[in-house]
């Protein structure tokens, strides 16, 4: 860095020795700029960015009719068959319907916030069940309904990170309510389109217990834009070689009615 | 004497009504008549054919002082079960269109009569029930439906006393096949509350058959974000009243706690039943479930030893006069027996155990129903393994303990049931 004189003196310097020193300065500022770009840019917005990921789950829309394609794999998965369900969601609700196998075929479980029911043929009336009473494998019906993560978690920004060739911001998602699916959640969202490349699912602890990575082949219309839409999301559990792949499909963005998730309407 | 109104006067009275729900449609439907018009409608259909065969074997107490000799209940010893459950959905747009029918074939072998010169008898039943019937229309928060459904609702599992048109709540019966309610309701939903307003038609297919043909009633639920209060009022003309309500609390995700309470004065003298319960699910999804029962309308201590009593007596008489016949003990005893409630006891604690009802391949339950009154007991336990994608196979098993004096040690020891359910699509 040049010297810069600053000393002052009674007597009025030369104009030719003002230009120079402005000029000066102003090299000194560039170079102190460049050589800190980190210092002046703003950290992404961790719930914008969360936000962003959600609406490519499923969040943030008016509803959503899609089918859900779960496989369970694993050594020490007992030969669970492949379920396929029909799910409609809303941002605080779910009805999920079982198409197959048929021997589950016309179950269905309903969730409005933190309530939850199923029902089967021939059960006389809807049973109230908790979220521990998970759907399949490793997948929670948080999983197959859409997500509101922007909703239930606070986000906070960690770092930055290239996961298979993408660059991506990590996030810490903690839970704000009971209601979240997951206490804790760390979160990679690809800088460049938005969407969640991968999470990892840890206790209250911070104790890992599962990770999911998602594709993203499907597409939707949002408001005359085209944007990316979760095709696929695998669950790995932590301690096993358990695995829950879900594959989405016949997605429809549209508005759910509030009946039907009226739990009187779940025959 | 109550007076009854005339068959044309009923009909009057049962169109005014209808009105009155016609009208409450029709103010609802020029809210409906705005929905968008550019979009295809949805047309959805289903339909599904479960057969299931079954065979059972009873044990008796022969010592029952309530069935002696199996000569007044007739308790089948061994029995042989043919079902097929069809069901069919159709969904075009807001409207749906449900039918489920069953039919069942049951053959019925009554074990060897008191009298050895009597030949074991078999008895042939069968059925074809519509077991529900009907068209919903959902919009927005609204939902009319006409037809027979199966309005059934409460959070109890041994019974539902919240609910005037089923009190049994069948949970407790894993082969039942519940029939429903021909209505038409209405309900409207604003914001976290419904309400319900409603008209029953007939009630008769429900066992054990209750009769509450031309009940209005008015239900009205609060949803929140971990709660559901519910309040319903049913009326007939003519005929006492029925409150129930019920409430349930998810306080997080391992806990479910719940109330239900129904007031009426049927069918007992005064009749008013609480049930407060609470389940608490493990990690890996298994519950487990407490609810106590109070039933107003059961039986004292005295009561029931008033019911033993006569009944031991009348067969002392027919034991000690062989000439009297089975007919003279059916006349004696049948009456007795239909004057019981509908539960016997006034308190019970009922148990529950069992597996993530989300698995798809076993599936496992154990309960046991306890009569604080007098002291007997029920435990059931049930099985259900899925064998090859279309098969499952499945066992029931009812211990019954208690002397004979006792509701649960009155006649039935134990029975055993098991069977095979074929989903052919």
């Amino acid at each position: 860095m040049n010297r810069i004189n600053t000393a002052t003196t009674s007597s009025p310097q030369p104009r030719s020795s003002q230009r120079m020193a402005a000029l000066a300065l102003a090299a000194v500022l560039g170079v102190a700029l460049s050589a800190a770009p980190r210092a002046v840019q703003a950290e992404p917005d961790a719930q914008a960015l969360v936000r962003s990921a959600d609406q490519a789950r499923g969040g943030g829309l008016p509803g959503l009719v899609w089918e859900v394609h779960l496989v369970n794999t694993g050594s020490t998965i007992d030969e669970q068959p492949d379920e396929r369900i029909r799910v409609m969601a809303t941002a605080t609700s779910s009805l999920a319907e079982v198409l197959d196998p048929p021997n589950v075929k016309g179950s269905k479980m309903l969730q409005v916030d933190r309530n939850m029911w199923m029902t089967k043929p021939g059960l006389k009336k809807p049973v109230a069940i908790s979220p521990r009473q998970r759907l399949s494998g490793q997948a929670a019906i948080g999983d197959i309904a859409a997500t509101n993560y922007a909703k239930d978690y606070d986000a906070k920004y960690l770092r930055d990170e290239t996961i298979n060739g993408t660059p991506c911001h990590v996030l810490e998602l903690t839970a704000t309510s009971r209601q979240a699916t997951y206490d804790r959640i760390i979160y990679w969202v690809a800088a460049q389109k938005g969407v969640a490349v991968k999470a990892d699912f840890l206790s209250l602890s911070g104790k890992k217990m599962k990770s999911a990575d998602f594709d993203y082949d499907a597409r939707i219309i949002i408001n005359g834009r085209t944007i990316p839409f979760v095709s696929r999301m695998q669950i790995s559990d932590a301690l096993t070689d358990a695995k829950t792949t879900m594959s989405y499909s016949k997605i429809v963005v549209k508005a759910v009615p509030a009946a039907e998730f009226d739990v009187a309407n779940l025959r | 004497m109550t007076h009854r109104p005339s068959r044309p006067a009923a009909m009057l009275i049962a169109a005014r009504r209808l009105g009155m729900l016609a009208g409450l449609m029709a103010a609802s439907a020029t809210a409906w008549a705005d929905a968008p018009a550019d979009e295809p409608p949805e047309v959805r259909t289903s339909a599904s054919l479960d057969t299931w065969l079954y065979g059972s074997q009873t044990e008796l107490y022969a010592d029952s002082l309530l069935n002696p000799g199996n000569r007044l209940l007739r308790v089948p010893a061994n029995q042989a079960n043919a079902e097929a459950r069809l069901s069919l959905r159709a969904t075009l747009d807001s409207l749906d269109a449900v039918i489920d029918t069953r039919a069942w074939a049951q053959r019925d072998w009554l074990g060897p009569h008191s009298d050895a010169s009597v030949p074991e008898r078999t008895q042939n039943h069968s059925q074809i029930n519509l077991t529900q019937g009907f068209a919903r229309i959902k919009h927005e928060a609204d939902t009319f439906v006409a037809g027979r459904e199966l309005l059934t609702w409460g959070p109890g599992t041994f019974r539902s006393p919240s609910n005037p048109f089923y009190f049994d709540a069948g949970r407790t019966q894993p082969l039942a096949a519940t029939p429903g309610i021909d209505l038409l309701r209405f309900t409207r939903g604003i914001g976290p509350w419904r309400a319900t307003l409603g008209n029953v038609f007939a009630t008769s297919e429900i066992t054990p058959a209750i009769r509450m043909p031309h009940t209005r009633f008015l239900k009205v639920d609060h949803q929140g974000d971990s709660h559901l209060i519910s309040l319903n009022v049913a009326l007939r003309d003519h005929e006492p009243g029925f409150v129930g309500a019920f409430a349930q609390l998810t306080p997080d995700d391992a806990w479910l706690l719940y109330g239900e309470v129904g007031m009426s004065s049927r069918p007992a003298p005064s009749g008013h039943t609480w049930l407060g319960g609470a389940s608490y699910t493990l990690e890996n999804g298994h519950t487990f479930t407490a609810e106590w029962l109070h039933n107003n309308g059961g039986l004292r201590p005295k009561q029931m030893a008033a019911i033993i009593d006569q009944a031991e007596a009348s067969v002392q008489l027919a034991r000690q006069f062989s000439s009297l016949g089975d007919a003279w003990l059916d006349e004696r005893m049948r009456p007795l027996l239909a004057q019981t409630p509908r539960l016997l006891g006034r308190n019970y604690v009922w148990l529950g155990w069992q597996s993530n009802p989300q698995d798809t391949q076993l599936i496992w339950r154990t309960e046991l129903t306890t009569n604080i009154t007098d002291g007997s007991a029920m435990a059931m336990f049930y099985i259900e393994k899925n064998l090859v994608p279309k098969v499952s196979a499945f066992a029931v098993i009812n211990q019954m303990g208690g002397s004979r004096r006792t509701e649960f040690g009155a006649a039935v020891q134990s029975r055993l049931t098991l069977g095979l359910k074929f989903f052919v699509f």
